[in-house]
């Protein structure tokens, strides 16, 4: 009689009777992993640092300096999708806002990191811009030449109008109105009637120099951060007729707002209209304590469109965010999808956002597609661009029981629901845990909605709580071995590139 | 090494050094010397003249045994105080088994029907060895040292439709002196039976304490049975209480000679504890350990409990509690330091056989791995110091796990019935 243990495997609650249990399976798995050919113990844990924390750290980064950013909430922090940045700014969520901190500010007073962030997206400002067009020059031209008057020189005759100061003269040769010289327009924001000696002749006084080029214009400003995000623009103002060129006052602008949100520019935009519609362009770029501004510049030397129109910040309550390989994040506020721009993870257009039917608990993605775990059903949201995006429910039919315990495994998204491991990606839509535990099983064994979990090595590293108890396991996501682990960890990060797994225990 | 026969001619009962009680062959005249050092004393169909033929040591003695045919008239053995017996084999089909004076089992195993080791044992060594039992056991206070060593474990094998109590009685002991045994209880279908109850004055202390089987299993003083648990019983490291029949264990009404004891309570400081198809009364459940009584495993909450569990299962492994201390770590990144990991094979089931060689390929040694044998039940925890077969205790058996708690890396083991069926 010959007993070969020669293949080792991970345990499956399932198998009630332990001689039933498939060659290479055990009934008891603790702390070992079977990838590497037999039977192999986890090694031990490296010390990296010490934490004193009166709270349990429930969130865990590794900044690129190797510095841990540390929180005792729940947060979801990414790397700003913004190339060659200097700021090396890290955005996350954390009492519902999204916020950011920087290589400089996130060590600033302490060392509790982050020391200081700042609410990521620009507001729009509270107060409309006043606009007042200047009072303008006279201009004349000259409609009817004949004029039966002697040769010779005589002076302009400006009866009515509202302003004052224009004078000049007009020359006679052979009955006609040889010139116009405007000595000095005046200043008038109604123009007078201007007329010869004899009342023969025609001049016509304008405002301005070209009379086609009058428009109606309106002006809007943004608010700038000190990293440059710009926020959405505020209420246009009144609106005014104007002649291209002449100079219009803006005032009524906001000098200050909250601190907390590192605003230090604001930008001025100029209503534009062409021959087919009306496009908001940038005048000037102002300091934040600039109340007003003489605008006298020309349509043609307009600078960009106004690109802010939609980028209003997420919505109050926002989490969860994740980062997209076409530079943009998602996060979700109850059951609403949000998506930033791409590049500009400060906006968060509303009309990007989509709706489920149930609250939102996690977010994944595997290509441009993002797993909207749910309370009920799963859904992802498919499309290139944000702003084109559609919602699309899976015949996997499990909910998401608890939002850290979602894990980003290259481009298979793992959480856990009440029936097991789940795993979505593209053309996966699986029960992971189901060939090794039943539902009971699970339940009763990992407590699921308590569950904190991350990705090494190919596994999925969850801990769990179960009243007093606390506890871990590991489930390979190729082998699909279990292994429990007999220890806890409250939070924990792994590094993109290096694939270390960093815990708090 | 020569053989010599108890022929008992002297009576019921007869001393061990009394040549008149052996013989030189079976059934042959008396007078010949007791068995020395390396002889091998022997009990046949011819010693059982009388029933339960009454062999008392009072000197010292060192030999072998070999004890058949003794049918429904198994010899008992005692050492009376004074006395002392050393194994050289191993010590079976015994009506009963008294010691009152010194002994140690040198690691062979023994088979009775009643052990007791009396109040006036002097220094006891039980070694490694294991001592099954079919009816009772007495474990009083030892005046000597009283030594279980970490094999040893006393096996209670109740047979099917057995009904009459069995005792197992294991005195407190605070001088220190027990080490407490490891006790395994295997009830036969329809069994109804169990007692485990302490001297009036201390609790009863068994390291770990596992009841299987088919029958129902009673700690209680109701019903059929007359004693009382008496004091708390306390079990130091792992306790089971498992396949139970209908019946199931019973922990209801505890019963109390003096009413100050308080109520009846079973400790057990970490780990788990769990039972199915109970029904706990007045019971209550302490020292850190997780109590599992889940209603939905068929037990019944008679009412006036405490510190057990009813509801959810807790955790089936007994994993430690960890308090967060917020170090940050890098996990499993230490190269060349292995934590401890533990693995527990799926149970091999076979036809009757002796496995007797073993054969470990890890990556350091050595290697302790347990043999379990659930069906009798037992754990042989064998340390494996090379990759070459070594030999192990045999038993007959017809399953098997493979159970180890190692920071070795393992790639294969081999069970086998000789060394021959060891792949190279």
């Amino acid at each position: 009689m010959l007993i070969k243990l020669t293949e080792f495997g991970g345990r499956v609650p399932k198998a009630a009777d332990p001689s039933l249990l498939p060659d290479g399976k055990s009934q008891i798995s603790k702390n070992c992993r079977f990838d590497k050919g037999g039977f192999v113990p986890l090694l031990e844990d490296s010390f990296i640092e010490s934490r004193t924390s009166v709270n349990t750290i429930q969130s865990l980064l590794r900044y690129h300096d190797g510095r841990f950013f540390a929180w005792n909430s729940d947060v979801d922090a990414v790397v700003a999708p913004i190339a060659n940045d200097i700021y090396k700014r890290i955005y996350f969520t954390v009492g519902g806002q999204l916020r950011v901190t920087d290589k400089d500010i996130y060590k600033t007073g302490g060392t509790s990191y982050p020391m200081v962030s700042y609410i990521a997206s620009p507001p729009a400002p509270t107060s409309a811009p006043v606009a007042a067009a200047r009072p303008m020059e006279l201009y004349l031209a000259v409609s009817d030449q004949s004029c039966f008057e002697a040769d010779g020189t005589y002076d302009l005759i400006f009866t009515g109008g509202t302003g004052s100061g224009a004078a000049g003269t007009y020359v006679i040769v052979d009955n006609t109105i040889a010139s116009v010289n405007l000595a000095s327009r005046g200043v008038y924001s109604v123009v007078p009637i201007v007329s010869t000696q004899s009342g023969d002749g025609s001049i016509i006084a304008t405002l301005g120099a070209d009379p086609t080029l009058m428009e109606s214009r309106g002006y809007v400003y943004t608010f700038v951060n000190g990293y440059g995000a710009e926020g959405p623009p505020s209420a246009v103002s009144n609106l005014i007729s104007a002649y291209d060129g002449d100079s219009v006052a803006i005032s009524g602008m906001q000098t200050s707002i909250d601190t907390a949100y590192n605003i230090t520019k604001k930008r001025l935009y100029r209503l534009n209209q062409g021959s087919t519609s009306a496009i908001y362009q940038f005048v000037k770029e102002l300091d934040l304590i600039t109340a007003s501004y003489d605008d006298s510049i020309e349509n043609s030397d307009l600078g960009e469109e106004l690109p802010s129109a939609e980028w209003d910040g997420p919505p109050v309550g926002i989490k969860g965010i994740i980062a997209l390989p076409d530079g943009s994040l998602a996060g979700f506020v109850d059951n609403i999808l949000c998506r930033s721009v791409p590049y500009y993870p400060h906006a968060w257009p509303a009309s990007y956002q989509k709706y489920v039917d149930s609250q939102i608990k996690a977010l994944g993605s595997f290509g441009t597609t993002i797993a909207v775990l749910t309370a009920g059903k799963p859904y992802l949201a498919v499309g290139n661009d944000p702003a084109n995006v559609v919602m699309e429910s899976m015949d996997l039919g499990h909910s998401c029981t608890s939002k850290r315990g979602r894990v980003q495994a290259g481009d298979v998204v793992v959480y856990p629901s009440p029936e097991g491991l789940v795993a979505i990606g593209q053309g996966i839509g699986d029960v992971l845990t189901k060939d090794i535990m039943t539902r009971e099983e699970w339940n009763d064994n990992y407590n699921p909605s308590s569950i904190n979990a991350y990705y090494w090595d190919g596994k999925y590293v969850g801990f769990y709580t179960k009243g007093s108890w606390k506890a871990g396991f590991m489930f390979d996501l190729k082998s699909k071995e279990l292994s429990d682990l007999t220890f806890y960890s409250s939070a924990g990060f792994t590094e993109k590139g290096t694939g270390i797994l960093y815990l708090v225990v | 090494m020569a053989n010599r026969y108890w022929v008992n001619v002297s009576g019921q009962t007869g001393y061990w050094e009394d040549s008149a009680n052996w013989a030189l062959t079976s059934g042959g005249a008396g007078g010949a010397s007791a068995p020395a050092e390396d002889d091998i004393a022997c009990f046949d169909h011819n010693s059982f003249i009388y029933y339960h033929p009454d062999v008392r040591i009072r000197d010292s003695r060192k030999c072998l045994f070999n004890i058949s045919g003794s049918g429904e008239r198994p010899p008992y053995i005692a050492i009376e105080s004074g006395g002392s017996l050393e194994l050289q084999s191993e010590l079976n089909v015994l009506a009963q088994f008294s010691i009152r004076g010194s002994f140690v089992s040198n690691n062979y195993n023994i088979s009775v029907e009643v052990i007791t080791i009396d109040n006036d044992a002097q220094d006891v060594n039980i070694g490694e060895s294991i001592i099954n039992v079919s009816e009772s056991v007495f474990l009083g206070k030892i005046q000597g040292v009283c030594s279980f060593g970490s094999g040893a474990r006393i096996n209670l094998i109740v047979p099917d439709g057995e009904s009459n109590p069995f005792a197992l009685y294991v005195e407190g002991d605070s001088n220190g002196y027990t080490r407490y045994p490891d006790i395994y209880v295997t009830l036969g279908n329809g069994a109804d039976v169990g007692i485990i109850y302490g001297e009036e004055s201390e609790d009863c202390v068994l390291n770990s304490l596992f009841v299987e089987g088919d029958g129902t299993f009673r700690f209680d003083a109701n019903g059929n049975f007359s004693n009382p648990i008496r004091r708390n019983l306390k079990i130091l490291s792992d306790a089971s209480f498992n396949g139970l029949s209908a019946g199931g264990l019973l922990l209801t009404g505890m019963q109390w000679e003096e009413s100050d004891f308080g109520p009846w309570g079973l400790f057990k400081s970490s780990g788990l504890v769990g039972v199915r198809n109970c029904n706990i009364k007045n019971g209550s459940a302490s020292g850190g350990a997780t109590f599992n009584a889940l209603l939905s495993d068929g037990n019944v909450d008679g009412g006036g409990n405490s510190g057990w569990n009813f509801g959810v299962r807790q955790i089936p492994n007994e994993i430690p509690v960890q308090t967060v201390s917020g170090n940050i770590v890098a996990f499993s990144n230490l190269s060349g330091r292995s934590r401890n990991a533990e693995y527990t094979s799926k149970r091999y089931a076979f036809p009757f056989t002796s496995l007797s060689v073993i054969k470990v390929l890890a990556d350091k040694y050595p290697v302790d791995v347990d043999v379990v044998y659930p069906a009798i039940p037992m754990t042989m925890t064998v340390r494996v110091l090379s990759a070459k077969p070594q030999r192990i205790k045999s038993l007959l058996v017809d399953s098997c796990e493979i159970k180890f708690l190692t920071s070795s890396k393992i790639t294969a083991i081999f069970l086998a019935s000789s060394m021959g069926e060891i792949p190279i």
